[in-house]
């Protein structure tokens, strides 16, 4: 997979979420997350993120977070979180390590550029009051 | 739309005492709540999912590792190891109720618990005794030189010395404080705790304009933790010059782990640590001892190494030519005698006793040579006939254990063998504050029916007088029950 055009997605996608209502928390996800996929796995990182949105107050940070990291990843078999979800929980292991080590890649770039572009943006803490 | 969020090669996993509840904590939750549009039931489930992992890995399910106990010796040797550049001071706290680290580290539970990365059990981040030790310099001492900086005060220089700043490093080191444990695969001290929120609309509206006042009438909201207890070895190091700071330090923590607790909800009473005197002295005992092993010479130590093993090979040595014999008789079946009373020797019965091991029990060919041996014995086969026969006294108890577990005989039986009761302590149970001389003196006494016989106590009278006060007594009082 090309590094550069990786990257080019990433800050695209960056920009896309610094122009979002939820910047906030998108900017804390965008650097939390690495940790999280590292520490807990693709997996439950990504039902647990989806778990974060709350479409009653109008708050789908998880799934905007989700969807970018998908185009960053750009994978043919993957166009959906529904299908990441999927094949996430379903796929040997083999193939798993690979689809995680994709979306670590893409995740770090993510947070780098996060890094760089939301750096104004004040952190908003994402955990349940 | 399903909210399942473990693998589906990993479903069937179960949890195991061996488990290690880092990881098991990470990366075992079963489903998730609030995926968009989930249902009622699956929003039930996920619930459950996340209160199931909090009880699958406390109360005492878990045990520690094997290997934890002497890892944790071996590092509380390096630590406190002496040296030019090292000075240690150590001390272990006891846990008063419960306490909580790690509470907000992000993780799919969010209310987590910092655990031993290897280990997987509970300890307090050399991290978070840092911070309380500065908390506590920063309230409990009066001296303006262990201020922090903050908006009405400036750094103190004494907080500065031995905190650090940014520019530079503290001179003390604080590390983690690992779970001292009790005994070897103790269960874990962690523990399932739970805290409700009532009137949750309220306070997830505060901020904005708050439309639901708490009139608790709304859903109690139970949250599951977890949470941990028992004694921490805490340890903190400098140099040899700032061993005063050192010691300053663990004063610090004393302060700060006895009135202001460590971790979370310390507000509501967790994390409140007392220095616990004696198990500090045991952990010293555990170092001194050590120090003493490194000052002997290497050639005493070696002495001492070889005169154990020298008498660890002579007696497994003995065992086992014991065992070849036994075998050897077993192949020429005529020789069957000889192998039982080979058995029924002390030589055997000692060697058994301290070698169970080299007898390679789990060897056919002896297993059964002893088993024929014993059963060609004439005291056991008559006793497995049903003909009243007894299994002579004498016999000592490692034998009959032994004949008990290789004959193959019956549970009634082994039990008899095992346990053949004293005729004189059974009928005169004073006889027990008496010597074994004088005991088995006035055991003679009594036949083979462990009848009390009035023509052998009369011949014993001399004898008697040669002992103890005692021994006459009861002498006496065996003459008075024979008239009775």
């Amino acid at each position: 997979m090309n590094k550069r055009e990786m990257a080019k997605r990433a800050h695209k996608s960056v920009l896309h979420m610094a122009n979002k209502e939820e910047k906030r928390k998108l900017k804390t996800l965008c650097k939390k997350t690495p940790g999280l996929m590292c520490h807990s796995g693709l997996a439950q990182t990504v039902v647990f993120l989806r778990s974060r949105d709350r479409p009653n107050r109008g708050e789908e940070h998880g799934t905007i977070y989700l969807e970018q990291l998908i185009r960053v990843m750009a994978r043919e078999d993957i166009k959906s979180i529904d299908q990441l979800q999927k094949r996430a929980l379903e796929v040997g292991v083999v193939e798993y390590i690979a689809l995680t080590s994709d979306a670590q890649r893409a995740a770090e770039w993510l947070r780098r550029f996060a890094q760089i572009e939301m750096v104004d943006i004040e952190e908003e803490d994402d955990r349940d009051q | 739309m399903t909210n399942e969020s473990r693998r589906h090669e990993l479903r069937n996993l179960r949890i195991q005492p061996s488990t290690h509840i880092g990881l098991w904590l990470d990366r075992y939750l079963e489903a998730q709540t609030r995926v968009p549009d989930a249902s009622r039931f699956e929003e039930e489930r996920a619930k459950e999912a996340r209160t199931r992992l909090v009880d699958e890995v406390s109360g005492d399910r878990i045990r520690v590792a094997r290997g934890y106990k002497s890892a944790f010796a071996q590092r509380m040797l390096s630590l406190a190891h002496k040296s030019p550049e090292n000075h240690t001071s150590f001390a272990v706290f006891r846990c008063v109720g419960r306490f909580i680290v790690g509470l907000g580290d992000s993780g799919v539970l969010e209310n987590g618990l910092t655990v031993e990365r290897t280990w997987g059990v509970p300890v307090l981040p050399g991290s978070a005794l840092k911070g309380l030790a500065a908390a506590a310099a920063h309230k409990i001492i009066e001296d303006e030189g262990w201020r922090k900086e903050t908006e009405s005060t400036e750094l103190g220089e004494s907080a500065a010395y031995l905190f650090g700043t940014q520019e530079q490093a503290g001179r003390v080191t604080f590390h983690d404080a690992w779970w001292v444990p009790d005994q070897e695969e103790a269960s874990l001290p962690v523990h399932s705790d739970i805290i409700t929120a009532h009137n949750t609309p309220y306070y997830q509206e505060q901020g904005k304009r708050a439309t639901k006042a708490p009139d608790g009438r709304q859903d109690p909201v139970p949250v599951s933790f977890l949470s941990a207890s028992g004694s921490y070895l805490v340890f903190v190091s400098s140099t040899p010059e700032d061993a005063d700071w050192a010691a300053a330090a663990m004063k610090l923590l004393e302060l700060g782990l006895r009135h202001l607790g460590i971790g979370a909800k310390t507000n509501a009473g967790y994390g409140r640590f007392e220095r616990d005197d004696e198990a500090t002295e045991e952990q010293h005992s555990v170092l001194r001892r050590q120090e003493e092993i490194d000052k002997l010479s290497s050639s005493s130590l070696l002495e001492l190494f070889t005169d154990a093993l020298a008498e660890t090979l002579s007696s497994k040595n003995a065992a086992t030519a014991l065992c070849d014999r036994l075998r050897k008789l077993e192949k020429d079946s005529s020789e069957i005698t000889e192998a039982t009373e080979l058995f029924n020797s002390k030589k055997f019965t000692e060697a058994l006793e301290q070698h169970p091991r080299s007898m390679s029990l789990e060897d056919p060919d002896v297993h059964g040579a002893l088993t024929k041996a014993l059963r060609n014995d004439p005291t056991i086969q008559a006793w497995a006939a049903g003909e009243n026969g007894e299994v002579p006294i004498s016999r000592s108890a490692g034998q009959r254990k032994a004949a008990a577990r290789w004959a193959g005989v019956t549970p009634q039986l082994a039990k008899d063998l095992e346990e053949k009761p004293d005729a004189l302590l059974e009928q005169f149970p004073s006889a027990e504050s008496l010597t074994p001389e004088a005991q088995q003196l006035l055991g003679q006494a009594f036949d083979e029916d462990g009848q009390l016989s009035l023509e052998r106590l009369a011949e014993l009278e001399d004898q008697v007088e040669e002992h103890e006060n005692g021994a006459i007594e009861l002498w006496f009082e065996m003459m008075e029950a024979l008239d009775d």
